[in-house]
């Protein structure tokens, strides 16, 4: 079902097109989420909460933009915040950010990866919030950079910037690490 | 090998990096809609204006209350400072309407209007009466103004 029949029908009836929507996007909104968290269930609360919020304004709506341009940008701020959050949380704690997120990843029962790639996931975490955006959309889910600057509202050109500068700190990381 | 397995530029499908490595428990997109159904659901019922409303309730009742507590001390408070003013200071009420009386009678050209024109009486017109002139004083000037007044 295209994008048009979803609106369409989530006009006739909120509550079935809404569930359209769910059924179609939530897993690709997932794993995009969970590629800047890592953990399951913070995925599972930022997911929701995105979710909620196409909710409340599915109705403003006006098909301007694609509608999963749209979705990504949703869950893509919800995820920010998110990490903006957290961050500022653990500016206040005593332990040290490095080895939290090593016993983060360490810790996650949905984490199957070998040593490497585990390494790959901590370097990731290292990276500020927005890079880590850009790294994840470019590198894993290979978004054009015209559809990051849709959902992230940045010009290309600061886009092609930052991700430059994550790849160069991951490689970096990587190299120290091993 | 190792220099390979690090250059992140080569880090395509065959270094396995872009392979997912996580997991999710089972059957958790079947219970996701759900989910967000029941947490939709909540949050329409629990919404800024239902959590508002109790306190606003609240605050309202207790508004009224002093509202209606401040309206009958104003009006019990004033009608008692009101009944005192009158018995302690009656005389200044009174010696105030004296002054005006005074004022307007006793000033030379009130006088002298009153003497000229109003009792004066032109040619064709016949004089009033004397008990014209005390039913007309009557009338118009209480006690009070007209003990004030001094005729000369």
């Amino acid at each position: 079902m295209d994008d048009k029949e979803l609106l369409k029908l989530y006009k006739e009836n909120n509550h079935y097109g809404f569930n359209l929507l769910v059924d179609k996007y939530s897993e690709r909104l997932y794993w995009h989420i969970r590629r800047m968290v890592l953990s399951h269930e913070e995925t599972n609360d930022i997911l929701q909460n995105s979710l909620i919020k196409v909710w409340k304004s599915l109705s403003k709506f006006r098909g301007e933009s694609n509608l999963y341009t749209w979705l990504y940008r949703i869950a893509t701020n919800e995820t920010l915040t998110f990490l903006n959050k957290k961050k500022r949380a653990s500016f206040f704690s005593l332990s040290d950010n490095s080895r939290a997120i090593e016993e983060a990843v360490a810790s996650d029962p949905y984490f199957e990866g070998s040593e490497i790639e585990r390494r790959l996931r901590e370097a990731i975490l290292k990276l500020p919030e927005r890079q880590r955006a850009v790294f994840t959309m470019r590198y894993f889910e290979e978004l054009k950079y015209n559809e990051i600057s849709e959902i992230l509202g940045t010009t290309v050109g600061s886009l092609k910037a930052s991700y430059h500068h994550a790849f160069k700190k991951i490689e970096q990381e990587l190299k120290e690490s091993i | 090998m190792m220099e390979k397995r690090f250059e992140i530029n080569k880090m395509g499908e065959e270094s396995g990096f872009r392979k997912n490595p996580f997991t999710i428990p089972d059957g958790y997109f079947d219970t996701l809609k759900e989910s967000v159904a029941n947490k939709i659901a909540y949050k329409e019922r629990f919404s800024l204006w239902e959590i508002i409303k109790p306190q606003l309730a609240l605050i309202s009742t207790f508004a009224a209350i002093f509202l209606f507590g401040y309206i009958a001390i104003s009006i019990v408070g004033s009608k008692m400072w009101g009944e005192r003013r009158d018995s302690e200071s009656g005389t200044q009420l009174l010696s105030q309407e004296l002054i005006e009386a005074r004022e307007f009678f006793l000033e030379p050209r009130t006088i002298d209007f009153l003497n000229e024109e109003q009792f004066s009486v032109s040619e064709g017109e016949q004089a009033p009466t004397l008990e014209e002139l005390i039913a007309y004083v009557e009338d118009n000037f209480d006690l009070v103004t007209l003990s004030s007044v001094e005729f000369k």
